[in-house]
């Protein structure tokens, strides 16, 4: 599966558009995941396992529109946009992995 | 309480008593300004460890140490280090709601707060920490949890029927699972938003193969959703709070679609560009959240005969 921010696809022809395809995941709506995220962040440095969670949780996101684009039959994903959104949360740390794109066919 | 109140203002009609009122209002004064010495010095010499300043501790006691130091010097008793007390609302407002207006909780406020309380109130804090450290040992071992179970089994055994506190726990499990189930039936999961007569597209240019007859112009949607994790909390459901978050954002997500397609078809639309979806938090209620997810884009009217 192709993934590109672009809207076009040098030297590849777009056949046909599927349309929106979109994957979330989530990370942190846990209260006692909460609660520990600073020591574990504190003890594991900047590098901690709260940013593995992150890096995770985008891949999760990922793995979802790849999925959904499969099932259209779509072989690549264009415009593909990525955020990271705090829904708050009871200790204010949900965050949400938003991913979304532009199912297409292409071929070379 | 009354009548050491009492005693006191009575103490103050002879000129005995106003003298030593007034030497413990000194005593007082001069520990707050200690104190506050302290903790500007901390906060001057950023005497801090993981962005924690040190004066929130040492100022509190420093002032009560003052405050008591010179009241057994000049009255012979202790004036119950209000100094203290005083620099601890001092510090907690400055460095708390002050400096740090958007610190977030997490284990090291929390700990930062049990400090400084333990340095206001040490005799307090102290048994409370006895009381905290006892349950963190009987939670871990499970100790308090197999006397309650023996007490539940005895009374199983006794009176040959089940404890309210297993059947109100079962009954919590039944409903928990119900609530979920109910809240969701009446939406179509496996609805497809692509087979609704519009081109939903995130590209910024137009796309190749596909010809735009007209722009239409910016569109837009929005869906305001909370999550109710209190509740859920309460109702110890805790294991599927992120299941349950993540099905209200689709849900919430999908209806914002659904509501821009109606929107581009009534103005003759068969597609939307740039489409872009945004979630925000709009507003946070008490352990729950009020979030939206917004989308724009731009409206188009595609050839018929595109790709």
């Amino acid at each position: 599966m192709l993934l590109s921010s672009t809207s076009t696809l040098d030297n590849k022809t777009i056949i046909k558009y599927h349309g929106l395809v979109h994957g979330e995941s989530l990370i942190g709506s846990n209260i006692y995941k909460d609660l520990f995220s600073g020591v574990r962040d504190v003890v594991a440095g900047r590098t901690s396992t709260y940013e593995e969670d992150l890096d995770g949780a985008r891949n999760e996101a990922i793995e979802a529109i790849e999925a959904k684009a499969k099932e259209y039959g779509a072989n690549g994903i264009i415009g593909l946009k990525i955020s990271y959104n705090n829904l708050g949360g009871t200790m204010g740390n949900t965050i949400l992995v938003s991913v979304y794109g532009t199912a297409v066919t292409y071929k070379d | 309480m009354t009548s050491e109140i009492k005693n006191k203002l009575n103490n103050l009609k002879n000129k005995e008593g106003r003298k030593k009122f007034l030497i413990e209002i000194a005593c007082i004064a001069f520990g707050t300004i200690v104190g506050i010495a302290t903790y500007v010095l901390c906060l001057y010499t950023n005497f801090a460890i993981f962005g924690w300043n040190f004066g929130l501790v040492l100022s509190p006691l420093f002032a009560g140490y003052a405050e008591s130091f010179v009241a057994k010097r000049y009255l012979h008793e202790s004036t119950g280090a209000v100094s203290a007390f005083i620099l601890f609302i001092i510090t907690v407002i400055y460095g708390f709601i002050i400096a740090n207006p958007t610190l977030g909780f997490n284990v090291i406020t929390a700990g930062s707060i049990v400090i400084i309380i333990q340095a206001a109130f040490p005799t307090a804090m102290n048994y409370f920490l006895i009381a905290m450290g006892l349950g963190i040992v009987s939670h871990l071992s499970g100790v308090f949890k197999k006397i309650t179970k023996f007490f539940t089994g005895l009374y199983e055994r006794i009176f040959k029927k089940e404890s309210k506190v297993k059947k109100a726990y079962q009954q919590k499990q039944i409903y928990g699972e119900r609530q979920i189930n109910h809240r969701y039936d009446f939406y179509d999961m496996e609805l497809n938003m692509n087979d609704l007569g519009v081109r939903l597209l995130t590209l910024e240019y137009p796309p190749e193969g596909l010809k735009i007859k007209e722009q239409k112009g910016i569109y837009i949607s929005r869906h305001i959703f909370s999550s109710n994790r209190t509740e859920e909390i309460k109702e110890g459901l805790e294991d599927q709070l992120e299941e349950n978050v993540l099905i209200g954002v689709k849900l919430a997500q999908d209806k914002a679609i659904l509501k821009l397609i109606k929107e581009l078809k009534a103005d003759g639309c068969n597609g939307i560009m740039n489409l872009e979806i945004i979630f925000d938090t709009v507003g946070p209620k008490k352990g729950d959240n009020v979030n939206q997810v917004f989308l724009k884009g731009t409206g188009v009217v595609f050839e018929e005969d595109g790709i």
